[in-house]
């Protein structure tokens, strides 16, 4: 009777044993990248900035404040004051929020519209595949930031218009990529299964190859966010797109850019670090992101 | 009784370069409902280019692809798609031919509601019984299914819409060998239910010869002798089809067998030469062989495309 009880039990135990061994595996799969970890926890952290950060500041991002200019970092003011009087650190969560609120829709606009045009001209080939690829050489041959400065200065500076340049300086990465994968895929024995049962062309492309497309672009999406944080702060900088008063990274560090040698260092330091950290955690994740995938193909 | 496919001379020339590949030269047959025909030759000899040809997944050089009385080489893309559930393929490899991001729900479920077959769930329970799957599998993904599970999976979806013509691409090529006994007893008893005319391609010339009415053989984008499969594996008249035959290893080492050994190497398909494609490694080589053979009949639409076919050269060695 014992016996059989204990074998039951055994018979119980078992399935949670598994599952929690097969949970420790993935963590420990995981734990293989701490770098890649490490990026996510920071981007996490700015996420929490961007959707709490506002409510628990007590200044204004813009309002000048001539009693506490340039001020040392003390209690009050934990990262000091601009020339403004206004409080750095509430600058820079406000400025989170839109550098980040860029980084996303770069990213996504860049990946959306760069992915389907590769997915078409790599499907169908043709004369279309040959223009849009000479385009993109084209725009290869400048620095995606030289690209995004020139588009910013014919559109004019507003945030939509830094948006709309930097995508259009990321899309020719994203139809690049797409369209080799696409090159492949369609070559493969499902797509000619998908054309035998009765889809059509756009379907075959669309629904069958697409989204076995993108995976590298995912990864590309990562990297890009990143850098369109540098761009979109890296053109600030110099005075295109967004402008002051605009609580922004690159504005900030622009105007405590002029106080260097003055000694008043707080002024850039902190809107500066948060432009690295961002910009350092995003190319993090894309790079760890790229590793798990070629291990787990493995 | 009218043919339900007949192939009219069909070319699929391919550009390397400067030279152009003749993958298929000049390809006659018909495919009567219901029978299977088998398409055996060496890799690389056109086999499986006449079948994406036939099925229109490459758009032949030149002849006819005709399906029940239309031309589907000539037919414009819009209608061509409503003819496809009429014929099906079933490609070689299974973990090439399932998209790897459709569970088996939704690589059933497309080609009926693509063709307006579709209504309920119930389809696609009945199909996965045809085809000896459980109703669970069809929320599996392909990675969470074996090979003979998926090469079923592909099986199921050629036969679908319920086609009069499946084109049987070596589907048992990449499966071992109890599982390919299991494929091949599947496949002869969806064509007994269903009353399917297969096109089967092989280079496995027993299973060939276990699953087929009719035999064609093909060698470097020609057929060169085509028959019942009685015809052809117990009276071969060419030369390719006895050598092709005398290399089947037979599973008793008492009997003894003349080995028909052909000279040289299969020359290239761009080297295209008048007359017999044969003539350079053919060990009773003659004249006439350099100028086009026609197929000589032997009876019962038993054709050789060989000037000896019937001579005693051939029925006495």
């Amino acid at each position: 009777m014992s016996s059989t009880q204990n074998s039951i039990q055994n018979i119980e135990i078992k399935p949670s044993v598994i599952s929690r061994s097969e949970f420790l595996g993935k963590i420990r799969f995981f734990t293989r990248f701490p770098l890649f970890i490490f990026g996510i926890l920071v981007i996490l952290f700015y996420l929490l900035v961007v959707i709490f950060g506002p409510s628990l500041t007590v200044y204004d991002p813009t309002i000048p404040n001539p009693q506490y200019t340039l001020g040392q970092p003390n209690s009050d003011y934990p990262f000091g004051t601009d020339k403004f009087g206004r409080d750095i650190l509430t600058r820079v969560v406000y400025a989170t929020r839109l550098d980040l609120m860029i980084a996303l829709l770069v990213a996504s606009l860049s990946f959306s519209i760069g992915s389907l045009m590769g997915c078409i001209v790599g499907y169908y080939g043709g004369w279309l595949d040959k223009v849009i690829m000479r385009v993109v050489d084209v725009m290869f041959a400048f620095p995606a930031f030289i690209l995004a400065m020139a588009i910013t200065s014919a559109l004019g500076d507003t945030v939509q218009n830094v948006i709309i340049a930097i995508a259009t300086a990321y899309t020719p990465y994203f139809i690049r990529l797409t369209r080799g994968e696409m090159l492949t895929l369609r070559t493969r024995q499902y797509a000619d299964a998908a054309i035998s049962v009765g889809n059509p062309s756009w379907r075959v492309a669309l629904i069958h190859l697409l989204p076995n497309a993108l995976t590298p672009s995912l990864v590309q999406m990562t990297l890009v966010s990143g850098w369109a944080i540098l761009d979109a702060a890296g053109l600030a900088f110099l005075g295109l797109g967004i402008t002051p008063p605009t609580a922004e990274w690159g504005v900030m560090v622009s105007e405590g850019a002029q106080r260097i040698i003055t000694g008043e260092w707080w002024v850039w330091l902190y809107p500066g670090a948060a432009i690295v950290l961002a910009a350092f955690a995003f190319n993090l994740v894309g790079d760890g992101l790229r590793d798990i995938m070629t291990r787990e193909e493995q | 009784m009218e043919p339900l496919l007949r192939v009219k001379d069909l070319h699929k020339h391919y550009k390397d370069g400067r030279y152009t590949v003749h993958a298929v030269n000049g390809v006659n047959f018909d495919i009567f409902p219901g029978e299977a025909v088998g398409l055996v030759g060496e890799s690389g000899c056109g086999k499986s280019t006449t079948a994406r040809c036939i099925l229109m997944l490459e758009q032949p050089t030149h002849g006819k692809i005709i399906f029940k009385n239309q031309d589907l080489a000539a037919m414009s893309e819009h209608p061509l798609r409503s003819w496809r559930r009429f014929f099906q393929i079933v490609f070689q490899d299974p973990n090439e031919s399932l998209n790897p991001r459709f569970n088996v729900k939704r690589t059933l479920k497309e080609p009926l509601f693509l063709h307006g077959l579709y209504q309920d769930s119930h389809q696609l329970g009945e199909l996965m019984k045809r085809v000896t799957l459980e109703i669970e599998h069809l929320e599996r993904y392909p990675h969470q299914l074996s090979g003979g599970q998926k090469q079923r999976v592909g099986i199921a979806r050629a036969i679908s819409t319920s086609p009069d013509f499946v084109v049987l691409d070596e589907p048992t090529s990449s499966l071992d060998m109890s599982l390919r006994i299991h494929i091949l007893s599947l496949l002869r008893r969806l064509q007994r239910e269903m009353n399917m005319a297969y096109l089967f391609i092989s280079h496995d010339l027993s299973t060939v010869h276990n699953l087929c009415n009719r035999v064609l053989v093909m060698y470097l984008g020609r057929i060169i002798e085509m028959g019942t499969s009685e015809d052809v594996f117990n009276n071969p008249q060419h030369i390719y089809t006895r050598a092709l035959l005398s290399a089947i290893p037979i599973p008793d080492p008492a009997i003894k067998r003349k080995r028909i050994l052909l000279q040289g190497e299969t020359p290239n398909s761009r080297d295209i030469e008048v007359g017999c494609s044969l003539q350079k490694r053919c060990p009773y080589v003659r004249q006439e062989c350099s100028f086009p053979v026609p197929y000589t009949d032997l009876g019962k639409r038993h054709l050789v495309a060989c000037v000896l076919a019937g001579s005693e050269i051939i029925n006495g060695s």
